[in-house]
């Protein structure tokens, strides 16, 4: 009986003494099209950070695609501890529709949970051999016009939107600011699905002589893709894009990483966050870094979402929503 | 003179015409040209991008499209997210024994079918799962394993159904991946397949697996279709992989741990209703079983210490069983307190490393390429111990029963490929008791063989 005892003993205190090794921690960080190269350096960042804090290792993947496809692949059952998409009003579906999060996520950070901003820009070939100078020349007959789908692109929602306001100042009434939008987008040959695939159009492939861009992917390609060979055109008047983050409550919280969730978004405030943020071309809320990077970045005439199309639900439902403007001026 | 010049002027004006002209309409036409070339090729472009943007189109929906699952583990169909499945898989074992000179009583020399089981299996939305395994191998068909899993987190898991409750290290192991064509003396005390529910699951970084289970409460070796009683069957096992994620890769394959059960068993004295396990030996026959009239009339307590220890084409395994049953004959019930042990090493040497998941050969055996698959060596000691105390109070007759076995096995595996596997075992067993007048039962000496095809 001895002997049975000891073994029993031994083996309960090796089961219960069993030195578990601590793991890693994995973040899924669903993202829209442009933000790869600036998480690919806010991650390192962060993990450094995060190490130093809590010596916990953690590892941050991305994805990235149409913003509006991400939100849906998060509603369809991707695993995303964090979003940091293109729109607000993508983060509102997956709280609508799937429950991933709370309908007021909006109000848990900073700036509408919104840390860095950008807005709408041209990007045309060297020299502007077309002489694009505003949004009423992309209407123009013989420019080819490259910008993403608004039905699946965050990014082209902002362009759409933007192109939209313009329209609506310039001519007036509705009719003639829809005729003026559908013009534009007859100039359009190609629709990418997400930002990043509009830009492979424009600059790699060389299709098109205007592409509406994000800001901070107009800076990125003029820097990486194609020195020397494209300009940026300021519009008289653009959108103020806000891209906004949320971490995705449900996921984290069966995953156990809600903690690093929230500090990763967390820092995306911190100085060496908007630091990151301004170096890759997005603009920083923080009035010290922004004033520090002022000078990189054009002085435009912009407007809010809210100031003109009384926010996103009522622009989605106004312009993308099945049946809107969009699905109207545009038949493939 | 006038006139002259007048002459002049006019002249030199036509001249310049007639050569000014060709070449202003000569320029407008290259314009032209270079327009026309710049539009085809923006043309050209277009198509082209068009043509890359349906191929990511394409290759998206085709992740998105159903996948048929045709390979080493089974065939089937999987959605293209991957979150459905639907998997048949299969094991076929097709064995020999013969006894030699060591047959007892209508032991005979056969060929038999051991285990012919298709598996179909399958998960929806990714957490939910299933399992229904016949076995078509015996004079009835029964139902070897049927449950639902729900893998809601890797720490939190629910199954419910039948299957096999926590216990025997050994009975843990699949069929298709024993070492030996029996398995070892302490299966002999531990539950088969019962019916129940059971949360399981990884905790610390998946280093430990627990399993906690409410069953009807099978008798050792045996499966429990229904029960005969209100007490339920606990089981629980802590296994545990403490070097899994550490930097000792020498120790990484060790796991130990421990399993209790504990519960109620209540037969009568009628016949057939004794609820009391008989124990028989490696060759499958009986060797002890309990007196007629013997009943279980209470507590039922097990525990297993048991680990196993695998490192490159080393492996050892090794588990210990204590089952006690309160049993009654007449007026008095008596604790009965078996127990039983082995030690299994193996050795793979050629062809892979050793697991307690089996062998997957490093390459399939391939006469023309001079390739042979893995071959494994192995051997076992175990030993089974009846309470002397029930042969005392008569519950066991130690003319007809032993009150204890011991056996060592020695084998030889050839995996031709991650399907199909030959095995030879050889197993003496001598006992203690067991034969008229209390003598010792003859030796029993099997030789076993087994041609194998899993998927």
């Amino acid at each position: 009986m001895m002997f049975k005892k000891i073994l029993i003993a031994a083996s309960v205190a090796a089961v219960l003494g069993a030195v578990p090794a601590r793991g890693d921690v994995t973040l899924l960080n669903v993202s829209y099209d442009p933000t790869r190269e600036l998480y690919q350096e806010f991650n390192a960042a962060f993990a450094k950070h995060w190490a130093e804090k809590s010596k916990e290792k953690v590892e941050i993947r991305q994805s990235h695609g149409g913003s509006g496809k991400q939100a849906r692949s998060v509603i369809d059952g991707l695993e995303a501890d964090v979003v940091t998409l293109a729109l607000a009003n993508d983060i509102n579906a997956i709280a609508e529709r799937a429950k991933l999060l709370p309908i007021d996520w909006q109000k848990r950070l900073p700036h509408n949970s919104t840390p860095y901003t950008s807005t709408i820009v041209f990007l045309v070939r060297k020299g502007n051999p077309k002489r694009i100078g505003d949004w009423a020349d992309l209407a123009r007959t013989g420019v080819s016009v490259i910008t993403p789908n608004p039905k699946t692109s965050g990014g082209a929602q902002w362009n759409y939107l933007a192109a939209w306001e313009y329209g609506k100042r310039r001519y007036g009434d509705e009719a003639k600011t829809k005729d003026f939008v559908a013009r534009l987008y007859r100039n359009v040959p190609v629709l990418d699905s997400g930002a990043r695939g509009s830009t492979t159009t424009f600059v790699e492939r060389g299709v098109g002589d205007v592409f509406i861009s994000w800001e901070n992917e107009a800076f990125l390609a003029i820097k990486e893709l194609g020195p020397g060979k494209f300009e940026i055109v300021v519009p008289s008047l653009s959108i103020l894009a806000e891209p906004p983050v949320a971490v995705v409550d449900k996921v984290a919280s069966k995953k156990g990483t809600r903690k690093v969730a929230e500090a990763y978004l967390q820092y995306l405030y911190s100085e060496e966050g908007q630091e990151i943020a301004a170096r890759n071309f997005y603009r920083p809320t923080d009035p010290k870094v922004a004033a520090k990077y002022a000078s990189q970045f054009p002085v435009i005439n912009l407007f809010t979402i809210d100031e003109a199309f009384g926010g996103w639900k009522n622009a989605h439902k106004a312009h993308f929503a099945d049946g809107g403007t969009f699905d109207q001026i545009y038949q493939k | 003179m006038k006139a002259f010049r007048l002459w002049t002027r006019a002249s030199v004006l036509a001249a310049s015409v007639i050569v000014v002209m060709p070449y202003a309409q000569a320029q407008e036409d290259v314009t032209q040209l270079k327009q026309q070339v710049e539009e085809l090729d923006q043309k050209i472009r277009v198509i082209q991008r068009l043509q890359e943007i349906d191929k990511e189109a394409a290759a998206t929906k085709a992740k998105e499209t159903p996948s048929l699952i045709f390979g080493n583990s089974g065939i089937g169909l999987r959605s293209g997210d991957g979150a459905n499945e639907l998997r048949l898989r299969g094991l076929l074992q097709a064995d020999s024994r013969w006894y030699g000179d060591s047959q007892v009583g209508s032991t005979a020399d056969t060929f038999l079918l051991r285990r012919v089981r298709p598996t179909f299996e399958g998960k929806f939305a990714k957490i939910y799962g299933f399992r229904i395994t016949p076995d078509f191998a015996g004079s009835a068909t029964s139902v070897v394993d049927a449950y639902v899993d729900g893998n809601f987190t890797d720490p939190f898991k629910v199954r419910v159904g039948r299957f096999k409750p926590p216990f025997g290290l050994e009975r843990l192991q699949s069929g298709a991946n024993l070492s030996f064509n029996e398995r070892a003396f302490p299966t002999n005390l531990a539950p088969n397949r019962d019916n129940g529910v059971q949360i399981f699951g990884d905790l610390f970084a998946g280093t430990t697996e627990y399993q906690v289970g409410v069953f009807n409460g099978a008798i050792d070796n045996t499966v429990a279709i229904t029960d005969n009683n209100n007490g339920k069957d606990i089981v629980a096992r802590l296994f545990a992989h403490p070097f899994k994620n550490s930097d000792l890769d020498s120790l990484k394959g060790l796991g130990i741990g421990v399993a209790y059960g504990n519960g109620t068993q209540r037969g009568s004295s009628a016949a057939g209703n004794s609820s009391l396990p008989t124990f028989v030996t490696p060759g499958q026959q009986t060797f002890a079983s309990y007196a007629t009239g013997a009943f279980a009339n209470g507590d039922r307590e097990r525990i297993s210490p048991q680990f196993y220890y695998y490192v490159g084409a080393f492996g050892v395994l090794g588990e210990y069983v204590v089952s006690k049953q309160d049993v009654a004959l007449g007026a008095a019930t008596q604790e009965v307190e078996n127990d039983a042990w082995q030690v299994l090493l193996s050795w793979v040497v050629s062809g892979g490393d050793a697991s307690f998941r089996g062998v997957t050969p490093k390459n399939s055996f391939d006469w023309a390429a001079g390739t042979w698959g893995a071959v494994e060596v192995v051997a076992r000691y175990s030993e089974l111990n009846i309470d002397d105390q029930a042969f005392t109070a008569g519950l066991l007759s130690l003319t007809s029963s032993a009150s204890k076995a011991k056996d060592t096995g020695v084998g030889v595996n050839w995996y031709l490929n991650r399907n199909v596997k030959l095995q030879l075992n050889y197993d003496e067993t001598t006992f203690e008791g067991g034969a008229a007048a209390g003598a010792d039962r003859i030796d029993e000496k099997v030789l076993f063989t087994r041609v194998q095809l899993a998927y």
